[in-house]
């Protein structure tokens, strides 16, 4: 049995996401969301800082990769600020499961910019996700329900 | 079907954060074309200051000191930290759409947390949809 090489670091960073998720629900009882965006991003850096040490402090510049790059910074951010609104005044599982659809416009990006091929069977996913999206928001928050 | 508009409105952020991570997920990739993971999360460290700066400035530069959310912090970002960069190794090595979706499915251990520690709790309907919602992410990545 053959194990792809991107499997491991996919696993690796779907265990740790699913405990750094968790995390800013805590820190948001007692930090108001643009408090907390300010000291994430503070921290990122601090730790972004610490990992290029084992690299030897060695920084590539490519001109369209680091614009690239920061935009991922910026509009991750500001995804940030939106998902901690949605799990401070809703509840944490209608908020992360809605926002765990990002793959669906991510796989569409990859298919029209990248050219990587549809399978019959992601297309199936991309439908199922828009109707489990749409179920969730017929359903209400559950908050009310809490 | 009844349409709650207090219900409604407060998917918004939900939905910009939705599209905004999609953006997030995928332009990696066009930046690991041209360099190493560790330079992209550098220049993306960058990208979060440049929108936390003039938050810190609105706030008239006055933060919140509270210790348990502070450390609550300081240790997610850190956690993120490495999860990007293994998530930027992987991008590096294989498809888009199939690692995207597979890292997607953290919400699984997101929620195990939230419902053993916050006590959340799903009615039918939305545990259907949550389903639904996993089983998407397991065709994605197929």
């Amino acid at each position: 049995m053959t194990i792809v090489p991107w499997l491991l670091p996919s696993i690796l960073s779907l265990v740790l996401w699913g405990g750094s998720i968790f995390l800013p629900k805590l820190a948001v009882r007692t930090l108001p969301p643009l408090h907390l965006t300010v000291y994430s991003a503070v921290f990122f850096a601090l730790a972004s800082l610490i990992m290029l040490a084992f690299y030897g402090f060695q920084v590539d510049f490519d001109p369209r990769g680091a614009l690239l790059a920061i935009t991922v910074g910026i509009v991750g951010t500001i995804a940030q600020v939106m998902f901690i609104i949605a799990i401070r005044y809703g509840s944490m599982t209608y908020g992360t499961v809605v926002t765990s659809l990002y793959p669906v416009l991510a796989t569409l990006l990859a298919f029209f910019i990248l050219g990587e091929k549809l399978s019959g069977r992601q297309a199936a996913g991309i439908v199922l996700g828009i109707c489990s999206l749409i179920l969730i928001v017929v359903a209400g928050d559950d908050k009310s329900k809490e | 079907m009844t349409i709650n508009l207090k219900n409604d409105l407060r998917l918004l952020p939900s939905l910009a954060a939705l599209v905004l991570w999609g953006l997030w997920a995928f332009l990696p990739k066009l930046a690991l074309q041209t360099m190493p993971p560790q330079s992209v999360i550098f220049y993306e460290a960058v990208g979060n200051m440049l929108v936390a700066m003039p938050i810190f400035f609105y706030l008239k530069r006055r933060l919140i000191k509270n210790k348990k959310g502070i450390l609550l912090t300081a240790f997610s970002s850190g956690i993120s930290m490495v999860a990007i960069l293994a998530f930027y190794y992987a991008l590096r090595l294989g498809p888009v759409a199939t690692i995207v979706t597979v890292t997607a499915m953290y919400p699984i251990v997101g929620l195990t947390l939230a419902r053993i520690f916050l006590k959340e709790s799903m009615n039918s309907t939305q545990l259907f949809a949550v389903v639904m919602a996993m089983a998407a992410v397991g065709l994605l990545a197929g």
